[in-house]
């Protein structure tokens, strides 16, 4: 369960979880958010961008709940779910991330879930746990 | 409108055998497979003038295959580090090429001990993605670090989209299966020729929900082979020239992402979505003028995201059409003629355009599609990149 270590675009954004706050870019010439770090804009090609916050608040998008894994540390941690999460602020803005506190048969298309960060090879990570009684 | 016109086509098909176990190096694979297709069209070595490949650390060089089969010139050579996306775009390279005069017999190869060396199912193949530029350096920060580090996870994740947007079922996918191995029954090539049932295929075990192994392909050692040559000379040849009539690699925008594109915009849909108008109109047909399909199917799924986008139906409703068995022999549209990935083998898709010669020159026996004139073939799964070819029988 290697994490590849943060890149110079990436820095803010592992930064921002070691605060216990969720980043994404923003465009500063057609202000879109985006995600993952990028170099330039997707949508206007406009290398010019600020982070920004996000309440960190978003719904499920899409999912998977892994029993088997080729990767041993992970395999060891099946079943576990990892979630596509389309966050509040825009529409199309995904982060990735393991979805935990219910049961797989739990999880539901746009069901709310927020992030809460906790602590994995010596770095701070995100997860996402829904924020609504199951 | 572009046209690859139609001065390129297919004179050769070679393969060797798909197993679990070559006992062989890559290298040799990729010979027998080579030697095999110039021999089907009547060439030696000493013709052919162009190779080109694609793979991904686990092939041998366009070099290395031509100094073995002894070429006295190499007029145009390409080694495409790529996926099975790239599986028709070989051919289509080798096409222009022949087109553009660089040069008169082209062989396309691929070759891989999928099964005893690098498996794709496999934790190298996680670490090859990650370091080979195949991802961006995105998917192993944000993708591995929650687990996502195979490529049926990938597709697991696109295929829950399609489920929730349009209702697909694990039945559906079930279906896509079963229709694959009904053919493969009837191809003596097949690595899997056992019958498939609903049942068994319930009895596989998940792997990641809302895949089942059996919705995975297989993990082969073997090679193919096609020889692309240029049409006037392809005539004094031993076997009947099948047509490139079209080829495309195509996509929309934000495509980044080798599998689980995150800034693609609509994940039910497919690069293949992008290929359409184009792959049929520079043919000159329709999609309604296909007589079969070979539709690359890495994962069940895959070929249900495909179908709908080359406009075969309307989104949402490729399930039912195979769960109708309308996809197999003696239905609408064949799909998956020899087994595909699923059932045949995983020679990354070329194996599916090997087939597709086949049917074109009418040899498949107990599984040839009656009075087969034109078929597609895809490469690239449900993601957002990909290619395909029209070929014609005429």
């Amino acid at each position: 369960m290697d994490m590849a270590p943060p890149s110079p675009l990436s820095a803010p954004f592992w930064g921002g979880l070691e605060e216990g706050v969720l980043r994404t870019q923003r465009c500063e010439a057609c202000l879109k958010l985006r995600f993952y770090p990028t170099e330039s804009c997707p949508f206007c090609a406009s290398t010019n961008f600020i982070w920004r916050s996000l309440s960190g608040n978003g719904h499920i998008y899409s999912w998977i709940v892994v029993y088997r894994s080729s990767d041993p540390a992970w395999q060891a941690r099946t079943p576990y779910i990892p979630a596509i999460v389309e966050i509040n602020e825009q529409e199309g803005v995904l982060i990735p991330g393991l979805l935990v506190g219910l049961e797989p048969s739990q999880v539901r298309d746009g069901l709310p879930v927020k992030a809460i960060f906790t602590r994995s090879n010596g770095r701070a990570i995100h997860r996402w746990t829904p924020t609504i009684d199951i | 409108m572009p046209h690859i016109g139609k001065r390129a086509v297919i004179s050769g098909i070679g393969w060797t055998e798909y197993s679990h176990m070559s006992g062989r190096s890559v290298e040799a694979l990729a010979v027998e497979a080579c030697r095999a297709a110039l021999e089907d069209a009547g060439l030696t070595s000493r013709d052919a003038d162009g190779i080109i490949t694609f793979g991904l650390q686990d092939t041998v060089s366009s070099a290395v295959v031509a100094t073995d089969l002894a070429m006295p010139v190499v007029n145009h050579y390409a080694d495409y580090n790529a996926g099975g996306n790239m599986a028709c775009g070989v051919v289509l390279h080798a096409a222009m090429a022949v087109e553009a005069g660089q040069a008169q017999h082209v062989i396309v190869f691929r070759a891989l001990n999928g099964a005893t060396g690098l498996r794709y199912g496999g934790a190298d193949f996680s670490n090859v993605l990650a370091t080979t530029s195949i991802h961006s350096d995105s998917e192993p920060q944000f993708l591995d670090s929650c687990g996502v580090t195979m490529p049926l996870q990938h597709f697991a994740l696109l295929c829950r989209r399609h489920m929730i947007k349009f209702g697909t079922t694990t039945d559906h996918l079930a279906a896509v299966a079963i229709s694959g191995r009904s053919y493969a029954k009837l191809n003596e090539r097949a690595m899997k020729q056992e019958a498939l049932t609903l049942d068994d295929y319930y009895a596989s075990p998940l792997i990641a929900d809302p895949f089942r192994r059996a919705d995975c392909c297989l993990q082969t050692d073997g090679a193919c082979a096609v020889v692309v040559s240029a049409a006037d000379v392809a005539n004094d040849l031993r076997q009947r020239a099948i047509q490139i009539a079209s080829g495309v690699s195509r996509t929309g925008p934000r495509a980044r992402g080798g599998m689980w594109g995150n800034f693609w915009d609509d994940h039910t849909f497919s690069y293949a979505h992008h290929t359409v108008p184009g792959i049929f109109d520079r043919a000159g047909v329709s999609a309604a003028d296909i007589d079969l399909a070979q539709l690359y199917d890495c994962f069940t799924y895959s070929v249900l995201a495909q179908f709908e986008d080359f406009g075969f139906c309307k989104k949402g409703e490729a399930g039912p059409f195979f769960a109708e068995g309308r996809a197999m022999l003696g239905g609408e549209l064949p799909v998956n003629t020899a087994g595909g990935l699923l059932s045949e083998g995983y020679i990354h898709g070329l194996n599916l355009v090997v087939e597709a010669v086949i049917q074109l020159r009418r040899e498949a026996g107990r599984r040839q599609v009656i009075g087969a004139e034109t078929a597609l073939v895809s490469a690239g799964g449900a993601t957002s990149t990909g290619s395909a070819l029209v070929l014609a029988r005429r």
